[in-house]
């Protein structure tokens, strides 16, 4: 019997469900999770659809080797369009909630319409109840999945929920599952506009693995490797905060709302201070690493504050970004944005800029309800993130994402708004990183660092290139991309592919078993450019083009002042001549017919009129 | 390096003096403890895994053996994990 998908609709204007299958030719082309979401995405979402109405869709996702037991395949991925940026938004979370949906015997689901009341859904295959979430309305992300716990009283039921920033449609609103975070974009505000709380799934059932033997040899060898692989045992303890020291050693920090790239108070605000914090180590489902931290603020005011985390964006966005050096305060922001539901990185880069607004004298202290919001006030950066979760005071304003902030804001303050297509940058400078540059340019969702981490610039992993250097970087960039479009619409987590747990060949072998037909990494690899191509061509239908692809003036005009990459800019035409000539892109930064054909879309590529951008 | 900021020490150096040549000071100052991490290996030749860092600019290994050092540089050793 081929492999195909099962993917369960649910409409919650009607409240009605249905089963779709997904044949196994569109998991070779699209693989899974964002890929297949892309694909679904572009097929069924109007041009210009308002991501925070009811004709928008939210789309959660998993892949073929979610659930299977290998090691790190685990993520899902909730796709949409995205409140903040207008673009194609693909927004992944690990944890349980993935490998639970997926063993409820549904691949994933595609959510319709909006709910004249608040739900929440329970799912497992078969059925589908539409649950008042009433009671739930107000709740924090924590509260929200106790309650459902309690009410449910199925220990091991799992649950993606919004807080109170994803039901007042803060554009930054994330989804929480667990602890983890589909953070980046607003996704919790698309679910906040359809009214819905939460998604609970208890799923127990076996995965499809058409060859299970050669599966199982193979995921057990990988597993096998791990002790012995330096790299992988080190991220494992310490995690991503590991490179907080590293990345400001190679001036690339962001601080103080970009002014420089080199953070005076790195010494109190790194992994050493961290561990000394730790509580206990925490994982992911399958995962024989567990790069996670359990971590508990030891001093002041937020002593006894117990996030899981912070990872490295969440040190630097309250951290250097907003000129802060106690780590306790880190760890109490942390907190707060996981329980109202916000992303950290985009609020860290808002509260930083509001900073920097009333550093110069465009904010006064008044029109900040008497918060003495400056460079460094930690007390004042936590009372912010709650005012921004409940939409309170300048709050409000900060809410709808730092563009929209800045042009309400106005008295020139858009001048050193650090964002791309609306979506808040983060933890990188691209002055010292150029390839980074590339990569927050033209990342399908606006200004990310995840879609393609060129590592090699970041944190000097072989084989070494230049970081301040611009020749050849498309290549390298688009290299990277590829492989994070590849390992994102399978679900795999991409630490361990990037520090020796597992390479290309490992991910074509464990997919080829669980399909039950060779897949070379070679069409892994095109999969991957296929997959950036199609979210390419949906952006472009909204009416995004290369002057889209743009840098804040800051990077672009004022030097680093400091650090090893001192007096830089990043020469951002050249780097996309060079990028978009590797993608086989025309100057405008629209894919050709050519490479349409190539990758199998020609026929999405005709079907791209000129639209005018939508509304966001 | 894993503990730099508690390891961050001084050198006395003479002119012509390499990056390479600081390292190895080091290393042999520390190799006890290098072994005892899970970073090192048993050769302590830090070289062949780490990330090394003049004032915060890279040098592949050729550039450390050629590369001099003078007062008041800063030399950073680090095992670079991806992911951030």
């Amino acid at each position: 019997m081929p492999y195909f998908f099962s993917l369960l609709r649910v409409d919650l204007t009607q409240r009605k469900f249905r089963e779709e299958r997904i044949d196994e030719s569109m998991i070779l082309k699209f693989l899974g999770g964002r890929g297949l979401g892309a694909k679904i995405l572009f097929d069924e979402l109007e041009p210009t659809t308002d991501p925070l109405g009811a004709e928008n869709k939210l789309l959660f996702l998993t892949g073929p080797l979610i659930g299977t037991g290998a090691p790190w395949c685990v993520k899902y991925t909730v796709v949409t369009r995205s409140p903040l940026s207008g673009t194609i938004l693909m927004s992944l979370a690990g944890g349980f909630f993935g490998p639970r949906l997926r063993c409820t015997g549904y691949d994933g689901l595609i959510i319709e319409g909006k709910s004249e009341e608040s739900i929440y859904l329970w799912i497992d295959k078969g059925r589908v109840e539409f649950r008042k979430a009433s009671h739930l309305w107000g709740m924090t992300t924590e509260e929200c999945q106790e309650e459902i716990h309690e009410e449910l009283s199925e220990p091991r039921v799992q649950i993606a929920c919004i807080g109170p920033a994803g039901e007042r449609a803060v554009r930054l609103a994330c989804i929480i599952s667990g602890r983890r975070a589909a953070g980046r974009g607003g996704a919790g505000a698309v679910m906040g506009s359809k009214n819905l709380k939460a998604i609970a799934v208890n799923g127990t059932r076996k995965v499809p693995i058409l060859e299970p033997q050669g599966f199982k040899e193979l995921q057990m060898a990988i597993r096998k490797e791990v002790p012995k692989t330096d790299r992988l045992k080190v991220f494992g303890k310490y995690g991503t905060p590991k490179n907080l020291l590293l990345v400001n050693e190679r001036g690339i920090f962001p601080t103080r709302n970009f002014q420089g790239g080199v953070f005076e108070g790195i010494r109190e605000v790194n992994h050493i201070e961290q561990q000394r914090r730790v509580i206990r180590e925490v994982t992911c489902h399958a995962c024989p690493v567990a790069c996670g931290n359990l971590t508990r603020a030891a001093e002041g005011p937020y002593e006894g504050i117990t996030t899981e985390g912070p990872e490295y964006e969440t040190f630097w966005a309250f951290g250097a970004q907003c000129g802060n050096s106690s780590i306790d305060a880190i760890i109490a922001a942390d907190r707060m944005c996981d329980q109202l539901g916000l992303d950290t990185i985009s609020t860290g880069n808002i509260i930083g800029f509001a900073m920097e607004c009333m550093e110069r004298g465009l904010l006064k202290q008044e029109e900040l309800d008497g918060l003495d919001l400056r460079f460094g006030n930690h007390s004042a950066m936590v009372e912010m993130i709650r005012r921004i979760g409940y939409r309170e005071g300048i709050g409000d304003i900060l809410a709808e994402g730092v563009r929209r902030a800045a042009d309400l804001i106005g008295k020139g303050s858009q001048n050193f708004v650090m964002h791309v297509k609306g979506l808040e940058l983060a933890g990188y400078d691209p002055r010292g990183a150029k390839g980074m540059g590339i990569e927050y340019a033209t990342s399908p969702r606006g200004g990310c660092h995840e879609r393609g981490l060129v590592s090699r610039e970041t944190f000097g992993v072989a084989p070494f290139i230049d970081p301040l250097s611009k020749e050849g970087k498309g290549a390298v960039v688009k290299a990277v991309q590829d492989v994070t479009a590849v390992l994102d619409s399978l679900g795999v987590c991409v630490f361990p592919p990037h520090n020796d747990g597992m390479d290309m060949m490992d991910i074509a072998g464990l997919l080829s078993f669980v399909l039950g037909k060779s897949i070379t990494p070679e069409e892994l690899m095109e999969a991957g450019d296929r997959i950036w191509n199609l979210e390419r061509l949906f952006n472009t239908r909204e009416g995004f083009t290369r002057e889209d692809d743009a840098l804040p003036a800051r990077l672009l005009k004022e030097p680093m002042p400091e650090g090893p990459a001192k007096g830089h800019v990043v020469e951002l035409d050249q780097l996309l001549n060079d990028y978009y000539l590797t993608r086989q892109w025309d100057n405008n930064g629209i894919p050709t017919p050519e490479v349409l054909d190539k990758l199998g879309l020609a026929q999405e590529g005709r079907s791209v009129h000129l639209h005018g951008k939508g509304d966001c | 390096m894993d503990k730099d900021v508690e390891r961050a020490e001084e050198y006395e150096v003479t002119p012509g003096t390499t990056v390479r040549a600081v390292m190895e000071l080091f290393v042999r100052r520390h190799l006890a403890c290098l072994r005892e991490e899970p970073l090192s290996g048993d050769s302590g030749k830090l070289w062949e895994t780490h990330v090394v860092m003049l004032n915060g600019i890279g040098l592949v290994p050729e550039k450390q053996l050629t590369t001099e050092v003078k007062e008041g540089d800063s030399i950073s050793i680090f095992l670079p994990v991806s992911g951030g």
